[in-house]
Formats: C-alpha cells, structure tokens, sequence
C-alpha cells in the first residue's frame, strides 16, 4: 500500500434474516426450491395486493441494532423505492429511507496486533430482496425466478471507518459473527444471504476532508470485497497521480477479470423518486420490546475473545477461533465453570482440537457432542494422572458415540485408568531392569536415549496403564 | 313494480319469506340487462352463469332453513378494478384486457361468504383515472337519465347499473370522488367509507393513501347493507382499521335525531363554480332540516382551496409508483416489438396505458423526481394535515358538514374529455373528503331542468358512519324519491 | 419551469416520441400551473406522523394454496416454469 495516501472504506452489507416467513407475506422464507414455486400474489407483485410487515423482521433488526450499540428508533417508517427491473415484480423495493429502525451504533474488531479499532455504524435497516434474473449463454433471453423475492434483509451501513484491508477483513468477520451469534442470518457470502456494497475512496495522508468515493456492486465473498477495494485502491491512486479526479460513480467488481468496471451513467444517474410505503403504517417498538430483546442478547464473540485473553491469558488466535462461535464458546465457558482448577491451555486444546475435528467431521453442533461435565471430568482426569491423554481422546470418543455414559463408567469398561501407585510400578520397573541389564549398563555408560525404550517396556508390562512421568521418575531413580 | 327496480333491504326480505325466489331476482336482473345494456354499456364482463348457481344454491339453503345474511340471493356489480377469483379484472385498461386474478379481493371474498349474487365487473375509467369512464379502454357507459350524457366517473358503470337496474347494489371505489361524482350524476346513493374501514385488499391501487372501496345503492338502507357486509379489519390490509360494529334497522329512521342536529356549511364549497341550480337544490335540502329543528350555519375551511392540488400531487405521485409494475412481465398486456428489455417496458406502457393514465404517471414521476420532491410532495402532504386538522376543528363545532356533491349535473360525452383541467374540477367539492380520510356520502336531491340528477354531499368525522348514515336516512325521508330513469 | 419531457418519459418508461411529447408536455404544464399554487412551508416542518403505528403479523407460514402455474398463466411469455424477459437490457 502506498504511504502517500490513506484508504478510506465503508460498507454497505445486506444479509438476509432467517425468519419463518417473508417480510411481506405469509410464504416461506427458503433457500434453493423449484423455480416459483415459493411465492404467492403478494410477492410476486400481483395487481391489488398489499404488504403485511413480519414482526420477527423487527426484531432481528432490532437485535443487531442493539448488539452494535445502535439507537433504536421507537416509531420508524417504511418507503418505496421505486426502479424498473424484471427480478422486482412491484418496480419498487419497499425499503426505509429517512428513519430507519437502528442509527448511529458502533462494532469493535479486533486486529491482528491485538488492536482494538472501532468502526462506526451509520444505520441498520429492513427491506425486501429482489426475485434473481437467470441469464443464460446460447439463449438471447432472461429467465426471472420469483422465489427470493420478499426475502427479507437488513442493511448494515458502516461509516467511512476503515483505513486498511485487514480492518475491512476483521470487520466483515465480526459482522458475519454478530450475525450467527444472533441466530438471526445464515451470513453466507457464497450463497448469497450475506452480499456488500464497497464504498472506497483514498486521500492524502494528513488531509481532512475525505476524497470522492466510489460505489461498488456486486461483491460476494470475502476474498472478492478485499480483492475489489485493492484494485480500486489502486486505480484511484493512479488517477490522482495522474492529475485526474475521481468520478462519483458505480463500479461493479468483475471476479473473473479481477477488475472494477463503471456501470454505466445511465445506472449513475439513477433517480429512485423514494416516497414514505402508503400501504404501511409506521412501526412502533415499545421500550418494555427493546429491554426484551437486549436481555436475550449474548456477549458477542469480539468482546469474549478480549476477554479471553485479558482475564484468561489466551492466545489472541486462540481466543478468538473459541469465540466464533456461540456454542464452542459456551461449551468452552461452561467446562471452565465446573472445575475453576482446570488447565485452560488444555481445555484450549482440546476444544479447538479434538472436539472441533469431530464438529467438522460430523456436522453435528457443539452442545449435541459433550456436555460440559464430560469434557471437565476427561481433562482433570489427564490432569491429575488418572488417564492418558490418548486414554482421554478414547474416552471421548466413546461418548461421541453414546452420550449417556458417564466416562467413570467408560473408563472403568475400557480399562483406561493409568496405574499411579508406586509399589506396584517399582515391582514392573525391577523386573523390567533385571531383563534387560545390557541396555541399563548401556544407561550407565552415559547413553540416555534408551531411556525411552526402557519406560516404554515398562508401559508394555503394565498392558499400557503405567502412568509415563511416574514410571520414568521410578526407572532414573533406581538406575 | 319489477323486481330489478327495487330496493336490496325490501328484495332480502321478500326472500327470506319465500315471497320470491333468489332465482327469480337475479333473472329480472339479467333479463334487464340484456334489454338496456346494449344502451348503457355499464358492464365489461357479465357473470351470468356463476350467478344464476349461486342464486339456485341460495334458494337450496333457504329451503333448508338456514340463516342467510341480508345479501343473500342479492344481485350485486362489481367495479372491474376489484379481483375477482377467475374472473377478467381490467382496471378499464388494455393493459390488463386479459388479467385474471388468482385471488379474490377481501370485499369480494365477503360478499361471497355473505352469498351475494356478483353480476359482473363494472366499467369505470381506465385505472379510476377519470370523471365520465371515457378513459375506459373498452366503452363509455351512459348516463341512465340521458344517454348521450355520461353517467360519470371513475365509477360510472356502478352508479349506472344500480341507477338503471342493471343491478340492486354495486361496489365502486373512490379516490377522489369516484362513488360520489356519478352517484350524484345517476341519481343514486354513493358512500365514500372512512379511509380504513374497508380493506383495500385486492383493489387495484391509484392511489394507496386515498383509495377506498364503498357501496352505490338506490337508496341508503341498501348502501348500509352493503357497507356492513364488508367492513371492518383484514389482517391482509395493514391499514384497514378496527373498529365497533353497529346494527342497522330497516325501518323509517326517526327523523327526530334532527333536532339541534349542527350543519355547517362550509362556504368554500358553495363558490361561483357551481351551478346556480345544483346550489338551490343544495339550499333546499338545508331548508328541509332547518324546519326538522336542526341549526345549520356557515363554516370555513380555508385550505379546501388547496385540495384539488394537494389531491393531484398526492394521487398521481402514488399512482406512478403503484402502476409501475404493469411492465409486461408477468401479466397483461405485452407489446409486440422490442428487441431490449427497456425497449420491452417502453413499448408495452405507451401501447397498454391511454392518454389520461399516462399523463397522470409522467405527472406522478415529476413531482417525486429529485430536486421537485420538496416542492411539489412534501408540501401536497404538509397540505393534507392542513386539511384534516381543518375537519377536526370544524368538527368541534358541527356535527355533520353539507355541500353539493359536485357542481355541475352530468355533461355530455365527449365535451370535457380532452379538458384535464376542467374535467379535474369535478372533484372539487369531494377531494377534501380523501385527503382529510373522513366518510361521506352522495344523496340525490332532485333533478335539474334538463331531467338531470343532482346530489348533495354529508360528511362526517372518522369512523361515524353509522351517524352519516343515519343523518342520510332522515334526509332521504324528507326529500323523497327522485323519478326513474326512462331507458 | 418547463418539464424535461423526455427525462420524465424515461423513466416512466413510457415511449413518447417528439410529437406527442409536445403535447403531452404543454398538457403536463398546463396541470403543473394548476397545482403549482400551494402555500411555502418552513423547511423544518413534516408531514410525518408518528402516531400513525401498525401492528405487525406474526411470522407464521400459510399456504396461499397458490400454485406456480396460478401465476405462470398470466404470464405472455413463459419457459420452464419462469416468466421470460429480453436478456439485453438496453
């Protein structure tokens, strides 16, 4: 990045609510069926029709506003936007202009160097998606599938906040976590439920003011956003530099060219004539709503991974991949609950490790695969002695096959429980060493690395319950 | 006196008594119909064998002693921008010559429920967009009392059927005095309901904000059936309203709830515009209710001057957006040459719209482009709360306001058509009513020299409907009947 | 404070050529002269009403009973159940 001048970038992000039905009617909101076959006269714009706003729509909205510190507008307002495209059966968008349900809120993102930057939001609105055009190659004309239509999103808008691609990253991230956490939005950029808006601009380093922005469309992934603003970031520098000046406009991001393209003017001069829904009241949100929703708010992953490493001493990276989500962040929460003596670098490891393996493994959820309880006894038990690391992996396993067993029983079954008691492991090691004198004088003689061998055949007699650091000290101590 | 010629409230009684048959009502109707319609071309398309079924099903339930609501058996048209199930809905628009609805509209549904008999959809100006249904794409209907007159607009065919016989009761939908302005022009009973008492659910929208559907009727016992068949709240119209019901009884309406009844006389509404005849008919009925003990006195309700403009801005800014979605894509009218997608939409909308519904959306889209939002919508709606806060207080003092309904009798076809100007003036004395969201009512108050209808106008407060309604009754009963149309 | 005719037209998306657009254009004025009466506001001033609430529907799915064909039959051009458009746009 040049350090002649900054970058300034806000976003646009739209995400689509996973709600029951849709904003407006009373049709399913879902993903992937027969084309046309999810919508009804409402959705489809059919003459006579009017919209009857969801009530979890709001909520959701409301949720988010609050989540990212958001006033929340008690009595807010519907309009129409009005623009003519085939996937827009009504030729406008009911959407919220001037009073939306959030304004003026912030999101903290943590950066790499443990930084905290926040990032400011200028608004959160709701509004209907649009049906999608099905062009294909071969065949001059455009098919319209109506069933998105009436989908209902929520629009983020950021301010100009961002200054780099990785707070642009770290942003989007968290807003994608808020979303999940919330259980309010798939946030899936590659399925379309969570699509942004870049606005970029760039500036001399020092000045004030902020330079003319660019708006551009049509960025759906993570890779794509970073990949967009980095050529945009160029492109803009290299106008400067030239003498020429940034043209307000839109752009579109072509992934396969890996390049911004200007729409045409005519997409510029857009005139959306918005005027307030006259088929819509206004939407009111009591104070006794708002205080409801924000008791079911939980602490969002960004502040748990600032506390995991302040009050718990993990590793930002750690801290953080624990976080992401709610229910191995709760799993990780609860175990420590139960036994405060836990080692926290183990239960780490364990839950970023072998119990996230299995998640992914078997697409199964944190909280369906081990209670809390089972995973505290597993880990204090390798603590203290009682089984093996490996002994504990089994264990879990077991459980992960049949959850009401309790991993005293599976121990016991399995046999796992490690032998600690001295008397017994100094009788192994004696008979150990006396049948194998040649490999102790080996010892003697100053070649410690048969040490390994010796304990391990000790581990051997003992059918694998020896407990290792017992044994060893046993085995230096009598040689 | 032939069946078609009488009222719903004695026709549902005659009914229920067995006196006649459902069947038989509904075959005066349609016998009449093929005598007059070719004259009056009231309707686009008639419903005569779903009607003469439902009219036979209603005598089975009769026969088997069950309860029928009041509308049942009774032969009622349907103004042709209302869905019906089935049934070609047109908006009197070649954008929609082929359009037939999935669904019914809420009133529709609750006439069925109610086992109405529907005759019909009922012509009217294209997308209501009219004084005189000479904007209809498909015919002008005409005025029963002379048929080279029209019999108004935008609900012409309703007022016109109901006024000839063509049906007992007729749905039309007002925006801006299109059930009043050809009630009055046909002799008949026209009321504009408060904004929300009916749902609008499946009428095809002018202007959302102002649009409501209402009841045209021979006399106001009937427009009460009818409006208490389909009011009330629809969770499919969030801005239908809930509100009390209230019993009406078909007898004579005690004309003593006129006594100290307060009337004001809004002077604005009786300016040189209009006809010195239609004045004195105005001033009668005034005269009738003083010496029935009511005090009347004038008024003012300065801002109605602005009404027509801030109905104009309002109505078309709506209508631009609300007629936007008749682009060729999924339903109606498509044209036949485009090779774009744009070339497609521009094509299909000069070709599918007339002249008058054009104008209107170019007019709509102006006055919401950027930079004249402002000028024009911002004001045209800080107007309206001008005006209802103008009602309410003028309500604080009055009980009921009277004016003429329109200022003229009916005019001759063709003589206003390429006029907006002058044909928008029609609305003068009804606009303030949408704007302000208040009922009112058209009653017919004589005929003019010519043998015209006139009528005169009530309007209320939010929601007092059964009140109008009964004020309307009283009036009614003094003024007595107006003579037939000969057809 | 003559109308752009053409601008207005566009996007309208209604086809007018030059013409009619003299007509219709002195037809609109004549109506903008009509309306264009009303008193100044101050600046501040909203037509907005904040008492004017909704209430809103629970979010439950019901089956319209709506087939796709329902809509597809309305429709002037259709191919395997969606509603066909021109793919250039202009």
């Amino acid at each position: 990045m040049s350090s002649k001048y900054e970058l300034v970038v806000g976003l646009e992000i739209h995400a689509e609510l996973s709600t029951n039905s849709k904003i407006y009617c009373s049709c399913r909101n879902k993903f992937g069926l027969e084309a046309n076959s999810n919508c009804c006269p409402i959705c489809t714009g059919m003459p006579g029709t009017l919209p009857t706003l969801n009530q979890k729509v709001v909520e959701y909205a409301v949720k988010m506003g609050l989540a990212t510190n958001c006033k929340i507008n008690k009595i807010s307002k519907q309009d129409r936007k009005n623009y003519f495209y085939p996937d827009l059966p009504k030729a406008y968008q009911i959407s919220q202009a001037d009073i939306p349900i959030c304004e003026n809120g912030y999101l903290d993102v943590l950066l790499k160097d443990g930084k905290i930057k926040r990032i400011g939001i200028e608004r959160i609105h709701i509004e209907e998606d649009a049906g999608k055009l099905l062009k294909m190659q071969n065949f001059d004309e455009a098919l319209v599938d109506f069933n998105r239509c009436g989908v209902p999103l929520i629009e983020i808008v950021s301010k100009p906040d961002m200054r780099s691609l990785e707070e642009v990253k770290a942003y989007l991230e968290t807003v994608k976590s808020y979303l999940i956490y919330l259980n309010i939005s798939d946030a899936k950029m590659q399925e379309g439920s969570m699509r942004c808006d870049v606005n970029v601009s760039v500036r001399p380093v020092g000045q004030k003011e902020l330079g003319t922005r660019c708006e551009m469309k049509n960025v759906n992934t993570f890779s794509g956003a970073v990949k967009a603003i980095e050529y945009e970031y160029r492109r803009q520098i290299e106008a400067l530099e030239e003498g020429e000046s940034i043209c307000q406009e839109t752009r579109k991001w072509d992934e396969k060219l890996s390049q911004t393209v200007s729409m045409r003017t005519k997409e510029n001069s857009k005139d959306y004539r918005y005027f307030p829904e006259p088929d819509l009241k206004n939407i009111s949100i009591s104070q006794e709503e708002i205080e409801k929703i924000s008791s079911q708010i939980p602490q969002m992953p960004n502040h748990k991974a600032i506390r995991y490493i302040n009050e718990l001493g993990l590793r930002q990276v750690e801290a953080q991949l624990i976080a992401e989500n709610f229910e191995k962040a709760r799993l990780f929460e609860k175990t420590l609950e139960i036994n405060k003596n836990i080692n926290i670098k183990m239960l780490s490891n364990w839950i970023l490790g072998t119990v996230s393996e299995y998640v992914n493994k078997s697409h199964k959820n944190y909280s369906e695969i081990i209670t809390p309880e089972n995973l505290s006894k597993i880990i204090i038990y390798i603590q203290s002695g009682k089984i093996s690391n490996s002994s504990g992996k089994k264990v879990f396993d077991q459980i992960t096959l049949d959850n009401s067993r309790s991993v005293d029983e599976i121990i016991l079954d399995l046999g796992l429980e490690q032998i600690s008691n001295t008397d017994e492991l100094e009788a192994v090691v004696k008979k150990v060493l006396d049948s194998n004198k040649k490999i102790v004088d080996e010892y003697k003689k100053g070649k410690t690395n048969v040490l390994g061998y010796l304990v391990g055949q000790c581990i051997k007699e003992t059918k694998g319950k020896g407990n290792p650091s017992i044994i060893r000290d046993i085995v230096t101590g009598t040689i | 006196m032939n069946l078609y010629q009488m009222p719903a409230s004695a026709l549902s009684k005659m009914i229920k008594s067995k006196e006649i048959s459902a069947l038989e009502l509904s075959e005066s109707v349609f016998s009449r119909i093929k005598s007059v319609e070719p004259k009056i071309q009231a309707y686009i398309t008639l419903c005569e064998k779903t009607a003469i079924e439902t009219a036979k099903s209603v005598d089975q339930k009769i026969s088997r002693g069950e309860n029928l609501s009041p509308l049942a058996g009774i032969p009622i048209g349907i103004k042709d921008n209302i869905c019906t199930k089935g049934t070609l809905t047109t908006c009197g628009s070649k954008m929609l010559y082929n359009f037939v609805p999935p669904f019914d509209a809420t009133v529709v549904d609750r006439l069925k429920n109610a086992d109405a008999v529907i005759t019909g959809k009922l012509n009217m100006d294209e997308f209501a967009m009219g004084s005189s249904t000479e904007t209809s794409y498909f015919k002008t209907t005409k005025n029963p009392y002379n048929l080279n007159f029209v019999p108004g607009g935008s609900s012409g065919g309703s007022a016109a059927a109901v006024a000839s016989g063509e049906a007992i009761l007729s749905l039309g939908s007002d925006t801006g005095g299109s059930i009043r302005q050809p009630a009055s022009y046909c002799g008949v009973v026209g009321l504009k309901p408060t904004y929300g008492a009916i749902s609008r659910y499946g009428l095809v929208a002018f202007a959302s904000s102002l649009d409501q559907i209402g009841p045209i009727a021979k006399c106001v016992d009937d427009a009460a059936l009818l409006y208490l068949s389909i009011y009330g709240h629809d969770e499919l119209d969030s801005t239908s309203a809930r509100i009390s019901p209230f019993s009406w009884e078909i007898e004579n309406q005690d004309i003593s709830m006129l006594k100290g009844l307060k009337i004001g006389i809004p002077r604005e509404y009786f300016s040189d515009q209009i006809d010195k005849e239609v004045k004195d008919a105005t001033l009668n009925v005034l005269k009738i209710l003083e010496e029935n003990g009511s005090q009347t006195f004038e008024i003012s309700l300065p801002n109605t001057k602005y009404a027509l403009s801030a109905y104009h801005i309002i109505s078309s800014a709506e209508a631009s957006s609300n007629l936007a979605r008749f682009d060729g894509v999924r339903y109606g009218y498509r044209a036949k040459n485009y090779k774009t997608l744009t070339q497609m939409y521009e094509n299909t909308r000069a070709e599918g719209f007339g002249n008058e519904v054009k104008t209107r959306i170019m007019l709509g889209t102006y006055v919401l482009s950027s930079g004249y939002y402002d000028a024009y919508y911002r004001r045209a709606k800080l107007l309206q709360n001008k005006i209802s806060s103008e009602f309410s207080e003028a309500f604080k003092k009055c009980d009921v306001i009277l004016t003429p309904t329109v200022p003229t009798t009916a005019f001759e076809i063709g003589c206003e058509i390429d006029d907006p100007v002058k044909m928008r003036s029609n609305d003068m004395n009804t606009a303030s009513s949408n704007i302000a969201g208040v009922p009112a009512i058209s009653l017919p108050c004589g005929l003019s020299k010519d043998g015209l209808p006139m009528g005169f106008q009530l309007i209320c407060r939010h929601f007092e409907e059964e009140k109008l309604l009964k004020i309307a009754k009283c009036c009614e009963n003094l003024i007595g009947e107006i003579k037939l149309p000969n057809i | 404070m003559d109308i752009e005719i053409m601008q207005i037209a566009k996007l309208s998306r209604i086809k007018i050529d030059g013409a009619v657009a003299k007509k219709v254009e002195a037809n609109l004025n004549r109506i903008i002269q009509s309306i264009k009466d009303l008193p100044e506001f101050d600046q501040n001033e909203n037509f907005f009403n904040p008492e004017n609430v909704m209430q809103l529907r629970a979010d439950v799915v019901k089956d319209f009973g709506f087939d796709r064909n329902d809509m597809l039959k309305n429709a002037p051009q259709v191919k395997a159940g969606c509603v066909v458009v021109p793919k250039k746009i202009d």
